[in-house]
């Protein structure tokens, strides 16, 4: 690891009056960026959505392009989610369809340029990640930003189906109806539906519970 | 009318002074704060920054809301630095953890809910809080250049990333990772390195990084 080396630490230094022309200029850069952040988070009209029923998105959240968001009826989703879908293939239009009755938690991350489908009734709980996609490292001199994306593989959660804090899903998984995963979880192959799955990465803990689904 | 107007400005003063930083929205402190703070660098609020003048940040990085840079500056270590290089990416949510050193490489991509610390509590005395024991002896993190680190990673104490290194989502990375490598998994195995005899990615024998 080459010049990594760190300046030796800063020399004491005075700190200005109260009233000092520096704290004013701190104080308006303060708000400047206030201002940046308020603006990056605001929710987008209903219209810019591809889709958007009877349901909220609780700001502060980073939605980049909310053409390519399709949301359902009584739909939540909590403070600090990043939908981050946007088309990065010619012939790929992505699409993030939120269906109906869906709830995602907070702090949450979407990063696809394919197909990412929540159908109903879905559970996402908090600092989830689903992805279909990341970033290429083919070459193995260029850093991340300079490579483009690999091809997307669709995500499907099924109708039922509950993704527990700080699980994350990876390309082309299919959590099928009524699956749970739990906490913490890496999922990279699909989920039978009513299985249980735990751990990095996630392997079934139970299955068959389908008596359960009786009466949906 | 008048006296509400004062009584209001007097309650949002009390609450600034009970809450300190989060009552400004936890704002990251200025620039001339820091060490070093590069041109075009930028720290999104709400953030939390302790002991700025520890903290050299490069050129064009940006480090994006709710991160916790937790610098602890102790009275019997020397002063802890944390070295942020330039043209980084950090996203939200990170916290990293420096009481003595940690480096972090140009060109790095560091996702969501990562974790990086250089230190933990001690833990001898059964009966103490472990909160209450003192602090581990650190021991450096270096995180090279060019590394993508993937969605809540945790880094430990004392590891060494090398550079072009990619770590795969919900990664525990607890021994050193060579360049050009990909490592997934808890604890952290090698999956593909680069070959440079063959100028290919090939699959890494099944082991744990060295």
């Amino acid at each position: 690891m080459r010049d990594l080396e760190a300046p030796a630490p800063p020399p004491f230094r005075l700190r200005s009056s109260a009233f000092g022309l520096e704290r004013i200029r701190d104080r308006r850069q303060a708000r400047r960026l206030a201002r940046f952040f308020k603006r990056a988070t605001a929710i987008p009209p209903r219209q810019a959505f591809g889709a958007f029923g009877a349901s909220v998105i609780v700001p502060p959240a980073r939605i980049d392009a909310p053409r390519f968001v399709h949301v359902g009826d009584r739909v939540v989703i909590h403070e600090y989610i990043w939908i981050s879908v946007v088309q990065k293939f010619d012939d790929i239009v992505p699409r993030f369809v939120v269906g109906d009755g869906t709830r995602i938690g907070r702090f949450c991350q979407i990063s696809g340029v394919g197909e990412i489908i929540l159908e109903e009734d879905v559970g996402i709980s908090d600092e989830v990640l689903l992805a279909d996609t990341s970033h290429h490292y083919e070459d193995p001199d260029a850093p991340w930003f300079r490579q483009g994306m690999i091809r997307p593989k669709r995500v499907l959660i099924e109708r039922g189906a509950v993704v527990a804090l700080g699980a994350m899903i990876l390309p082309g998984v299919t959590v099928g109806k009524g699956a749970y995963v739990v906490e913490g979880s890496v999922v990279g192959t699909d989920v039978a539906p009513h299985t249980v799955v735990a751990g990095n990465p996630a392997r079934v803990l139970t299955r068959g519970f389908a008596h359960l689904d009786a009466g949906r | 009318m008048r006296g509400d107007l004062i009584s209001s400005l007097r309650a949002r003063r009390n609450a600034r002074r009970l809450w300190g930083d989060a009552g400004r929205g936890l704002m990251p402190p200025p620039p001339r704060a820091f060490a070093s703070f590069g041109t075009g660098a930028l720290i999104v609020p709400p953030s939390r920054v302790q002991a700025p003048e520890c903290i050299w940040i490069g050129d064009n990085t940006q480090i994006n809301e709710l991160t916790w840079l937790c610098v602890v500056p102790q009275p019997d270590r020397p002063a802890p630095r944390l070295v942020i290089g330039a043209r980084n990416t950090i996203n939200r949510f990170i916290k990293i953890v420096c009481a003595g050193e940690v480096v972090i490489g140009d060109e790095c991509g560091i996702s969501d809910h990562t974790y990086i610390a250089d230190t933990h509590y001690r833990f001898d005395d059964p009966e103490l809080p472990i909160m209450a024991q003192p602090l581990a002896e650190p021991r450096p993190v270096k995180i090279g250049h060019r590394v993508f680190i993937g969605y809540r990673t945790v880094v430990r104490p004392g590891v060494t990333i090398g550079d072009n290194a990619y770590i795969g989502a919900g990664s525990v990375i607890d021994a050193d990772v060579p360049p050009r490598t990909v490592v997934v998994g808890d604890p952290a195995r090698a999956v593909r390195r680069y070959d440079d005899a063959r100028k290919a990615w090939v699959k890494a024998e099944d082991q744990r990084p060295t």
